[in-house]
């Protein structure tokens, strides 16, 4: 089981959340601009990173809120939790 | 020809179910008004326009709830509220909510016909929800005034510190609620309390 600090709730077990993969994956300005490789590559391609992996989380059976936890994937150690800057 | 048709509530049957021998209590508070409100905590005049309203403060600490007569606000999210009040002021807060709030970047939404309330009150509380409850409930960190939302036996749930009974009220969505119910006797039983059995179907 993990231990996930929901930067609202503090520490809940990890049945509470809903894991939604890499965070930092910004939506292209102008997506008409793209070749569909590009699209592709936005949509569906992701790190498959050793260590260090910072990953999108929802405390779905609590606040519902999403943050960002850096976690470490050969460990499973949670290194830290933030939001997204804008609180809600 | 017109009838009127009774309202139910989801736990009719279980509307209070006492287990004299060991003080405990399982209860439903049936027909609460509910309502959800969102408003972003950094608008002042949003703010300031419930607090008119409701005569208390929007809790802003995460997980916990102000109370005021008849009336309690819990903090569900860092701009969302769940507004809990007796049966009879549901349409008057509605409204006046809404009116308070017109026009801003805010929402109140009614869900009295969609939730309810189960109280679970003895001595024995907290060991009964810890079968199928990972939080720590301990009074020395779940006092009264504070609010939780979480997994009760796989159901998603509100849970509300009322006193130091202790007593807690599990809010529950209205299809949940005869599965928590049930779960809840079930639980009980474990430590010697027994709950009337009820058609909760």
């Amino acid at each position: 089981m993990l231990l996930i600090p929901c930067p609202w709730c503090g520490p809940r077990e990890d049945d509470e959340f809903t894991f939604a993969g890499e965070a930092d994956i910004p939506r292209p300005a102008d997506p008409d601009a793209l070749t569909d490789e590009q699209w592709a590559d936005y949509l569906f391609m992701r790190d498959n990173r050793r260590g260090r992996h910072r990953e999108q989380w929802c405390h779905t059976a609590g606040c519902r809120r999403w943050f960002i936890v850096e976690r470490d994937t050969v460990t499973n150690e949670i290194l830290g939790a933030s939001t997204y800057g804008n609180s809600s | 020809m017109s009838r009127s048709i009774p309202r139910r509530s989801p736990l009719g049957a279980i509307q209070s179910a006492e287990s004299p021998a060991h003080n405990g209590q399982l209860a439903e508070r049936p027909f609460l008004t509910h309502l959800n409100l969102r408003l972003d905590p950094a608008d002042a005049t949003a703010l300031a326009a419930v607090h008119r309203v409701l005569g208390i403060k929007l809790p802003l600490t995460p997980n916990t709830t102000t109370a005021g007569d008849d009336l309690m606000a819990i903090w569900l999210g860092p701009d969302e509220w769940l507004l809990l009040a007796d049966h009879h002021q549901s349409d008057a807060l509605l409204a006046d909510l809404q009116t308070a709030l017109s026009g801003q970047f805010a929402s109140v939404v009614d869900l009295s016909a969609g939730q309810t309330v189960i109280r679970l009150s003895g001595p024995s509380t907290l060991d009964v929800l810890a079968r199928g409850c990972a939080l720590d409930l301990h009074p020395s960190v779940f006092q009264p005034g504070a609010c939780a939302q979480t997994l009760l036996a796989r159901a998603q749930a509100l849970l509300i510190a009322v006193d130091d009974t202790p007593t807690i009220d599990i809010t529950v969505r209205r299809s949940f609620a005869p599965y928590v119910a049930a779960w809840l006797q079930d639980a009980a039983r474990h430590f010697g309390l027994s709950f009337p059995e009820s058609n909760t179907a």
